[in-house]
């Protein structure tokens, strides 16, 4: 069964359409890339799944039910994550706190102690930084607390948007290698980047997305990178 | 469109004067007066973003100045009522050096401190006898007409300054300040002094209508000159209405007006029954009743 | 002439007392807006309504201290209710939730004096009537009780938010509303819950106004000032800040009571917050906004 089910998604900020009527499928335990260039929409994409933009036409199921009307914080319940672009980490909270607060939801509450051991193995070097307050991390720092905070969720899908921009190499491949690990657990993954090359490397399907519609989808094998290429840039194509 | 309604209204209120009931009289004449003050609260807030919750020391101090006028040095009232907007204009000047620094919420309040400030100084200076009001005795023999043809007049004045300041390079220099401050001073805009201005008008126009008011009531007590419950008033009318607009004060302030009067005896739940209508019209109308009629009908505004 | 430094202590001594009270008054107003940016401009009247209360029930219970436990989770239920008002205007615009806010003062103001009479009241009760010797400077008991009611209450929220889940989540939610519903945390709920827990601190400041001065209904609007003046002093969002802010009002207000005068004395605080104002809008420990 399909676990999340995008049809036809129309939305909007202010009076510009950004999505212009999207259906995307992820299937469980995948990882879905979203790819385009800036401003195609695909963060909207994410906000739209996670509920904190509005979808003006079209639907959105999750394990069979429609939730196109649910509010952000029942998603999470639900078990859609978003780990949000940006560093979004709580400032006035420590680092444990911050990952406290990532269990909020009462599903994930109740295993609050399993999530976390979970997470610090992940990311032992969140562990050894646990007392220490959120606004001192760097910048690395603070976006493997943004992604740990978003386990803690106990997510069965988890939207990362843009989680290594403005991050030295070395950190991102060790994002990469956590998406990994989460994706190995059976948490299914849509995949927000600019990067092509890393997603692309990384994903079981990709969407191409250029000016709110989808370009292009299938899997990374099946095109070349001049094609991809092409799309990405808005060439010509019979999508 | 808009500034032809307007002109058929006032007319309308002019002609209206040959009723000559005298609880019409009085009820227009206060709406009037809410119409100037409600213009120019509206004008603050959307032209340049200055909520002003201080509104009502220019009241309180264009009524004492009528009193203190009519008391203390025997003039007549007209010019009475000119030294209202005079010496708020003095008091605004003294005032905005400070007051322009702040932003938001912290002007709002801050204007309100002002307020409260020169309150306390007027409950407690013997020369305006304190705590127990000043009479101005020059209003006495008043007739109703003539309150309500100066009150009349001020609201023209009001609605009248801000027509013709939107049009004006000023009105341009106004704008760009409101939609966008940064940019505004990065082109050489000096919003400070545009903003400064825009607050000393209103201050001005409001001490006028203070003076006009006590020639309505001639009986100036400190806490209702100086209540919050005017700038509330213009406030309400300016939402209500639609700010931003001309005509929505306008219409706002007869709304208020008229619930002044319908809740008369019920000065208790009164400002329950405003928060109510409050609500209830912002659900119906975001952007106050003519505010929201107009953007639906697309009617160009000044 | 007395004694310039008898009076220098005198001053300082009136006024950090003082000062502590106040910093009591402006901490349900100062919590308030830190959690969800919003100026509750009628905190000062419910400070009042919650004084009132207290007149009611201390009647039947005899004990003013011991009405708290009625009062405490009414003033907390009031505060829920009139924060699910709230929420319905919260997210449209911000200068109509203000005015909301000040009708909703007018409103007890009125509704209060309609029931109780514009009769200023007092509820000192007998044994805390009188002064203690405190270095040389006598202080009203009763004072000393607000002191130390405000110092408890402080240490309480404190703990309240460093120890517990749902003050944490409060804290996350006033730090960053979107992300915070990205957690699961429901934002309304949060407020209506501080706006409960901010009540019940006004309970508190209305049982400590109620036994320390003599208040009428239209008594509100100058806590609200004071309330305020914290608030600019200590900076948004700092306990600490809201705490030292309100030392800063009683000094300068005892300040000028014995300088100038006591009919003045209110107009020095508010000297002192349009200075800070200006010169350090974001108070003494502001969070950067």
């Amino acid at each position: 069964m399909t676990l999340l089910s995008v049809k036809d998604v129309v939305a909007s900020y202010g009076d510009i359409t950004v999505l212009k009527g999207i259906s995307i499928n992820v299937n469980p335990g995948e990882v879905v890339s979203v790819i385009g260039a800036n401003g195609a929409g695909k963060s909207t994409l994410l906000k739209v799944i996670a509920g904190l933009i509005p979808a003006t036409k079209g639907s959105i199921i999750f394990k069979g039910e429609d939730i196109t009307q649910t509010s952000p914080f029942e998603r999470v319940s639900a078990g859609i994550t978003l780990v949000p672009e940006g560093r979004k980490i709580f400032n006035s909270l420590t680092v444990l706190e911050n990952l406290e607060m990532g269990a909020f939801n009462p599903r994930a509450r109740r295993k609050k102690n399993v999530l976390l051991s979970q997470v610090f193995e992940l990311f032992p070097e969140l562990e050894k930084m646990k007392n220490r307050n959120a606004s001192t991390l760097s910048g690395g720092e603070g976006q493997m607390l943004n992604i740990a905070r978003g386990l803690m969720s106990d997510p069965e899908l988890i939207l990362f948007d843009e989680v290594s921009l403005g991050l030295a190499p070395a950190i991102v491949k060790r994002i990469y290698e956590a998406i990994k690990a989460i994706n190995s657990k059976g948490i299914s993954v849509i995949l927000v980047e600019q990067n092509i090359m890393q997603s692309l490397n990384i994903c079981n399907r990709f969407y191409l997305l250029t000016s709110g519609a989808i370009r292009l989808c299938g899997r990374p094998s099946e095109y070349g990178f001049e094609e991809i290429k092409k799309a990405y840039f808005g060439g010509v194509s019979g999508a | 469109m808009e500034k032809n309604i307007l002109i058929a209204i006032f007319i309308l209120f002019a002609l209206l004067s040959l009723l000559s009931d005298p609880f019409w009289s009085a009820f227009f004449s206060l709406v009037f007066i809410y119409i100037a003050c409600s213009e120019m609260w509206s004008f603050m807030i959307s032209k340049v973003n200055l909520l002003s919750l201080g509104q009502q020391a220019f009241i309180g101090l264009g009524g004492y100045t009528l009193a203190v006028s009519s008391v203390y040095y025997d003039l007549p009232i007209p010019f009475g009522i000119l030294m209202s907007a005079c010496v708020a204009g003095i008091f605004t000047i003294l005032e905005l050096p400070p007051l322009l620094r702040l932003r938001g919420i912290y002007f709002a309040v801050g204007s309100w401190l002002f307020s409260e400030i020169i309150h306390l100084i007027f409950i407690n200076w013997e020369f305006v006898h304190a705590g127990r009001g000043m009479a101005v005795p020059k209003a006495y023999g008043m007739s109703p007409t003539i309150t309500y043809f100066m009150a009349l007049c001020v609201a023209i004045i009001s609605v009248s300054v801000i027509y013709f300041l939107s049009k004006s390079k000023t009105g341009l220099a106004l704008r760009s300040i409101g939609e966008n401050e940064m940019t505004a001073l990065s082109i050489g805009i000096n919003s400070f002094k545009y903003r400064g201005f825009c607050f000393f008008i209103a201050s001005l126009i409001t001490g006028l209508a203070g003076g006009v008011y006590y020639t309505m009531r001639p009986y100036v007590i400190p806490w209702e000159a100086f209540g919050i419950q005017w700038t509330i008033g213009f406030a309400f009318a300016s939402i209500i209405g639609g700010s931003g607009t001309l005509l929505g004060p306008v219409i706002g302030s007869i709304i208020h007006v008229s619930l002044i009067h319908a809740l008369a005896g019920f000065t208790i739940i009164a400002p329950l029954i405003d928060v109510i209508v409050v609500i209830i019209v912002l659900f119906v109308f975001p952007k106050g009743i003519w505010g929201t009629i107009a953007e639906k009908m697309r009617f160009k505004l000044t | 002439m007395p004694d310039p430094l008898v009076l220098l202590s005198s001053i300082l001594i009136e006024g950090i007392i003082l000062g502590g009270f106040y910093s009591l008054v402006g901490l349900g107003f100062s919590q308030i807006f830190g959690i969800m940016r919003v100026m509750n401009l009628a905190h000062g009247d419910f400070i009042i309504l919650a004084s009132y209360l207290f007149a009611l029930f201390a009647q039947v219970l005899t004990n003013p201290f011991l009405a708290f436990i009625v009062v405490a989770p009414l003033m907390f239920m009031i505060g829920y209710l009139y924060q699910n008002v709230l929420n319905k205007m919260i997210y449209k615009d911000s200068s109509a939730i203000l005015l909301i806010t000040i009708c909703f003062g007018v409103a007890l103001e009125n509704i209060l004096l309609l029931i109780f009479t514009p009769n200023p009241r007092n509820l000192c009760p007998s044994y805390l009537l009188g002064g203690i010797d405190l270095l040389g400077v006598s202080v009203r008991k009763s004072l000393l009780v607000a002191f130390s009611g405000s110092i408890a209450t402080f240490v309480l929220l404190f703990l309240f938010f460093k120890r517990t889940y749902i003050g944490k989540a409060i804290i996350a939610a006033s730090d960053d509303r979107l992300t915070a519903m990205l957690m699961g945390i429901n934002p309304p709920k949060i407020y209506r819950y501080g706006m409960g827990i901010c009540m019940v601190i006004a309970a508190v400041t209305g049982l400590m106004v109620a036994i320390n001065y003599l208040f009428d209904p239209s008594a509100g609007t100058s806590y609200l000032m004071i309330a305020f003046g914290t608030l600019v002093i200590g900076g948004i969002g700092s306990l600490l800040g809201t705490f030292l802010g309100g030392f800063v009002l009683g000094i300068s207000q005892t300040l000028t009571a014995n300088l100038i005068g006591t009919s003045y004395q209110l107009v020095g605080g508010y000297i002192i917050i349009l200075i800070f104002m200006l010169l350090r809008p974001q108070g003494l420990f502001g969070r950067k906004e």
